[in-house]
């Protein structure tokens, strides 16, 4: 049975496209059909971490909220730009990155329940396992949208005082709406502190499993979303916890 | 200091004030469900789903994820009796979270579940810097 999986933050900055992109690629290394979509369409960016030029964009999201193409003609295999062998395969759904299209969608706005549509179409047309959806940070009505029909829901935070406050309310948000499954991960943890004590005291005060609890990595900043973390550090502790992630979202 | 107010924080949840419209055996004020629909004049949009009572939330939640579901099962799931539910099915397709499936026939009314709602434009600048954008 196919799975809607919602990656949020409540702020900017978590690596949510970062880990939405890497739970996509550890999904279909499991053999999996992976739909990913970029509904952070006033800031799009996880087609930078497939490696997707724009010149390669058929079709965005945006195209297909003005009904310009089918949800079908604007997802884009990118199984080939993971440079690694994968089992399954990656679709991309991207927003536009034109200035003028960010323009439009900012000022004429779009019915967000052609996303509700459009998600349940992709799923079923391309018989996908997964559909990933990145996005946008904070609480608006797709975002809202996406969780209500998202069978797990991700939810980063970092160990800062801002995401503390905001994640206390995204939780509650994901508990309001029913969500069956909640999964947290705490990122960017700056390597002196006990990664274990921080996952018990996360879990204890939101009375939500921590699926992982990732250190700050200069590889990660020196990869500078140039590529997917997981490919090519297949042995590094971060992928050792985006793995138990991906783990927790097959269960 | 994320760690201080991770250990002070008390948890609860401000759901715990939605509850208090909820009755002990679990159901919901049926009238005061009704009244709110009908006197409601926009659809039902995402940002609605965390409002309503329970049991008619946690319902409305499982129907909006499956997609569909039948008046029995709504009537079943919200502990009303098969009119008070058609009552309420119909001002939520009023309300366009419902629309009744061609799937529908005497022995039983579907409905599909669609969320939508407009997202808001922004307002448009004095300096019209969209133009400069087009």
């Amino acid at each position: 049975m196919s799975k809607i999986v919602s990656v949020h933050s409540f702020r900017g900055g978590t690596g949510k496209s970062n880990t939405t992109a890497n739970l996509a690629a550890l999904l279909a290394m499991d053999g999996a059909r992976v739909g990913v979509v970029d509904t952070d369409i006033n800031s799009p960016g996880i087609h930078v971490l497939f490696n997707f030029d724009e010149s390669e964009m058929r079709h965005s999201l945006n195209d297909y909220l003005w009904g310009k193409c089918t949800i079908e003609e604007a997802a884009h295999d990118v199984t080939g730009h993971l440079g690694a062998e994968v089992k399954g395969q990656i679709f991309l759904i991207p927003s536009s990155i034109k200035p003028g299209e960010i323009a439009r969608i900012l000022r004429e706005g779009y019915d967000v329940g052609l996303l509700n549509d459009g998600f349940r179409d992709v799923v079923q047309r391309m018989k996908l396992d997964y559909l990933m959806i990145d996005t946008h940070p904070g609480l608006n009505e797709e975002t809202l949208l996406s969780i209500a029909i998202s069978e797990a829901l991700v939810i980063i935070m970092r160990p800062d005082s801002q995401d503390y406050q905001g994640t206390a309310v995204t939780v509650d948000i994901a508990r309001k709406l029913d969500v069956p499954k909640i999964i947290m991960l705490v990122n960017k943890v700056p390597q002196k502190f006990d990664l274990e004590d921080v996952k018990a005291r996360v879990e204890q005060q939101y009375g939500v499993p921590v699926a992982a609890v990732l250190p700050h990595s200069d590889e990660m900043m020196i990869l500078a979303s140039s590529g997917i973390f997981t490919l090519q550090y297949p042995d590094h502790p971060i992928t050792k916890g985006l793995r138990n992630v991906a783990a927790e979202i097959s269960k | 200091m994320w760690r201080q107010k991770l250990a002070s924080k008390s948890g609860k949840s401000s759901g715990d004030d939605q509850s208090a419209q909820a009755a002990e055996d679990g159901s919901f004020d049926f009238e005061r469900a009704l009244r709110e629909l009908r006197e409601r004049k926009e659809d039902i949009r995402p940002s609605d789903m965390a409002l309503f009572p329970e049991l008619l939330r946690s319902t409305l939640n499982f129907a909006i994820r499956i997609g569909k579901i039948s008046l029995t099962d709504f009537a079943n799931m919200t502990k009303l009796n098969i009119s008070q539910a058609r009552q309420l099915a119909e001002l939520l397709v009023a309300r366009n979270l419902f629309h009744v499936s061609a799937l529908s026939n005497s022995k039983e009314t579907f409905y599909e579940t669609r969320l939508s709602a407009k997202t808001r434009p922004l307002g448009r600048p004095t300096s019209d810097i969209w133009k400069k954008l087009d």
